[in-house]
């Protein structure tokens, strides 16, 4: 019995030894659940709010959106194929508008509590690693309305050469708020340049 | 038998039935939207199984050497990695619904939203101003609790027994504490609502969506799940009930729901739209990913390669 228990206990540390990855990878889904979780934390906070005015809510969360979403490599997503068609003029602009967007966007769908016996929450709790590099996660939870589940969320992180993890989407109820601008984008610059989207996206955000 | 009761519904419930099939127009929509007051079984339920195929990629879109980064390429500040040559004539796969028809949809989408600005939305205006929120929410109960058979049904064929037992636990409390369904105590009771339907079912079997098509009766919608929405008001008991009842029973229930639908998203299309650079499709693709979503009851789908930046199949997709 004793030198069964010892034979699982080797094979268990070789399998760890020759797979060091998968240590790895659990450290970088604690970090990103830890991330996720601290940015939900804060934007639960600002949204469940009773001292707060709708105008003031928006504007913190768009200096928390500031802080942990990477809206350039977002904007590039957006732009799919035709990212490779922008030039640095036009970038300036076009991740300025971005940032506007997103930010008004995800305030959009998350706010809608006026009720102040309405609480709701959010909890992480499952990640996974996107891709081979340990650069990207998905983060999972769960928005809860009181005690209720209301709706799934998914975070898709990514690790940049600083060691920050920054948001690149938000998913809220099956609703991917990247993929659906990247197929809107991408189905504009079909037909229009990328100027006319700048100016189209300026005249709704600016 | 009833074989008359076809021919009755035809002859004596068409204003019935074009309300009925109306109200899906709506129902649609409705799943698009995520309003936090909206339970989630009004938002959820789909597996990867939507996921088209499209034609070759005849451009090369972004395909990358060995040795280049997404830095070297995009300017990110992310070098996550090296990218896979890939061979842009290899198929590739498109997550975008596919819509062949979409000159022709466009302009249903057009007809429907000069409908919707004249018809509709004052009507549904008109009915949040004068039914208070209260109301509003119980008519809205006391509709969903009238779908219990269509979800039952398509929870059995599916094969998910605890999703059924929700089911039917919801409609005995709602019907019964709830005073007929328009209070929603199951919810508070940990039995939250979820929504089926016969496409969703089509869905899990393996059956393929289909085209996507802007349908003037339907809505957002595929061949798929045009289907299912046929086998859903053929097989739904108050089709049949209606048939018997004066023509007005069936019209009030189905203006009530169109109306109490449309209530219901005013707020959030209006951000859609206003935020949207194509609202046409901001709508196919929000059905789209509302539908996966749905099919996939609520949970998000395993598929890894869905979005990500570090592999070759997906930077076609993403970049």
């Amino acid at each position: 019995m004793f030198k069964l228990t010892k034979t699982i206990l080797k094979i268990f540390l070789i399998a760890l030894i020759i797979n060091p990855e998968s240590s790895l990878a659990n450290e970088g889904c604690d970090n990103a659940l830890l991330f996720a979780n601290e940015l939900t934390d804060s934007t639960i906070e600002i949204l469940n709010s009773n001292e707060l005015t709708n105008n003031q809510k928006k504007s913190h969360i768009s200096d928390l959106l500031t802080i942990n979403v990477d809206f350039t490599t977002m904007g590039k997503i957006m732009l799919g194929k035709y990212a490779r068609k922008i030039n640095e003029e036009q970038e300036l602009i076009y991740y300025e508008i971005i940032e506007k967007m997103v930010s008004k966007t995800i305030y959009d769908r998350l706010e809608t509590n006026d009720d102040p016996d309405i609480m709701y929450s959010i909890s992480n709790d499952n990640c996974r690693e996107k891709g081979s590099k340990g650069k990207e996660f998905l983060v999972d939870g769960d928005v809860m309305k009181n005690n209720s589940r209301l709706a799934s969320i998914r975070w898709w992180l990514i690790l940049n050469k600083d060691n920050e993890f920054k948001v690149v989407d938000l998913n809220l109820a099956g609703l991917s708020l990247t993929l659906q601008k990247k197929e809107e984008f991408t189905s504009y610059l079909s037909n229009k340049s990328i100027d006319m989207l700048i100016a189209d996206l300026s005249k709704k955000f600016n | 038998m009833c074989i008359n009761k076809i021919i009755k519904l035809v002859n004596c419930g068409p204003t019935f039935a074009l309300l009925f099939l109306l109200s899906s127009v709506y129902n649609a929509n409705a799943d698009v939207f995520i309003p936090f007051e909206q339970t989630i079984a009004d938002q959820y339920n789909m597996p990867s199984s939507s996921i088209q195929e499209v034609e070759e990629v005849t451009e090369p879109v972004a395909v990358v050497s060995f040795e280049q980064t997404i830095e070297d390429q995009y300017n990110s500040p992310y070098a996550l990695t090296e990218i896979q040559v890939k061979d842009v004539s290899e198929e590739v796969f498109d997550y975008s619904l596919y819509d062949p028809n979409e000159e022709k949809n466009r302009k249903t989408f057009e007809f429907h939203q000069k409908l919707d600005k004249n018809l509709f939305k004052p009507l549904a205006r008109t009915y949040r101003d004068v039914v208070p929120e209260g109301g509003r929410k119980a008519i809205k109960n006391f509709l969903h609790n009238l779908e219990t058979p269509t979800v039952l049904i398509n929870d059995v064929l599916q094969g998910e027994q605890e999703r059924a037992g929700t089911t039917v636990n919801r409609f005995v409390i709602n019907t019964t504490v709830g005073f007929l369904g328009f209070g929603d105590p199951a919810t508070d009771l940990g039995y939250d609502r979820h929504s089926e339907d016969f496409a969703q079912t089509l869905a899990t079997y393996g059956v393929e969506s289909g085209p996507y098509s802007y349908s003037p009766i339907f809505g957002p919608t595929t061949s798929r799940h045009t289907t299912g929405r046929v086998i859903d008001f053929l097989t739904h008991p108050l089709t049949w009930y209606f048939t018997d009842q004066d023509a007005t029973v069936g019209l009030t229930y189905g203006a009530t729901r169109v109306v109490s639908t449309r209530e219901n998203l005013l707020d959030a299309l209006e951000d859609v739209e206003m935020d949207s650079t194509d609202y046409y499709v901001s709508i196919r693709n929000m059905y789209r990913q509302m539908r996966e979503n749905q099919i996939n009851n609520g949970l998000f789908g395993d598929d890894p390669s869905q979005f990500s930046i570090d592999t070759s199949i997906d930077l076609n997709l993403v970049f």
